[in-house]
């Protein structure tokens, strides 16, 4: 079963997951090693983002972002660099990034 | 900075419906604090604070466990302190338990360790946010 982790969740440290997860709490550390990771609307995370396939978010990520499709949402915060190989973004998504489209994305392990 | 006005309200005190739960797959290393309820089917190594908490048959905790009520099917290594304790046929324990309501432990139930019952005076989960690490908690076992 897929992780899930609700708004009343506080985590420090670094998650390591061969499977996908869905956040909506608050973050600081990495995420590694993932399939899909939806961040929604309450989601904050302060680290380095890396899934296989995708990333979609909804809310705040203060940190670098690596994966083969990142959708940003509208009501998305984004600080760092981004590495994808398909990105789309939301009207109305707050960035402060720098995106790069790579053939093959490989992990930003603690980068 | 430009987005001064991103700022989120303030959900800090918020009643979360459901349950989270942390994937068997997943490892964590570092510590999780949930205000409600929250599942572990993975494997945690650092200290687990919850208002409930319920730790699977695949679930691991190496560090200290805090909540209001315990389920244990799974493995704990570390100390236990909880109001309610539940401990599962398969559940593996190494590590004081200390409660204060109830505990119960099922025909298989493998603990070692010391279990203390608590007074009522010293239950102070709600407000309590020392964080003890487990290093820490091993040099005063063998202190003692």
């Amino acid at each position: 079963m897929p992780s899930v982790f609700l708004k009343d969740v506080t985590i420090k440290g670094t998650l390591t997951l061969n499977d996908s997860m869905t956040f909506d709490g608050q973050l600081v550390g990495d995420i590694l090693e993932s399939d899909e990771v939806i961040i929604k609307s309450s989601g904050n995370i302060t680290g380095n983002v890396n899934a296989k396939e995708k990333v979609e978010i909804s809310g705040k990520v203060i940190g670098d972002v690596a994966s083969s499709n990142i959708h940003l949402n509208s009501d998305a915060y984004v600080q760092g660099k981004l590495f994808h190989k398909n990105l789309s973004i939301d009207s109305g998504a707050k960035l402060e990034i720098t995106a790069s489209t790579r053939k093959e994305v490989t992990n930003i392990r603690g980068k | 900075m430009f987005f001064q006005g991103n700022k989120k309200p303030d959900n800090t005190h918020e009643v979360v419906e459901g349950f989270s739960h942390l994937g068997e797959s997943l490892s964590l290393e570092g510590e999780i604090e949930c205000r409600g309820e929250i599942e572990i089917a993975g494997k945690v190594l650092g200290n687990v604070k919850a208002k409930v908490l319920k730790i699977l048959e695949s679930g691991k905790i190496t560090g200290l466990v805090k909540a209001e009520r315990v389920e244990i099917l799974g493995g704990v290594i570390g100390n236990v302190d909880a109001s309610t304790i539940y401990i599962g046929k398969n559940a593996f324990i190494r590590g004081d338990l200390t409660y204060l309501n109830t505990l119960t432990i099922l025909e298989g139930g493998d603990v070692h360790g010391m279990v203390k019952r608590m007074g009522q005076s010293k239950a102070k989960y709600a407000d309590d946010d020392k964080v003890r690490y487990l290093d820490q908690s091993k040099k005063t076992q063998r202190a003692n």
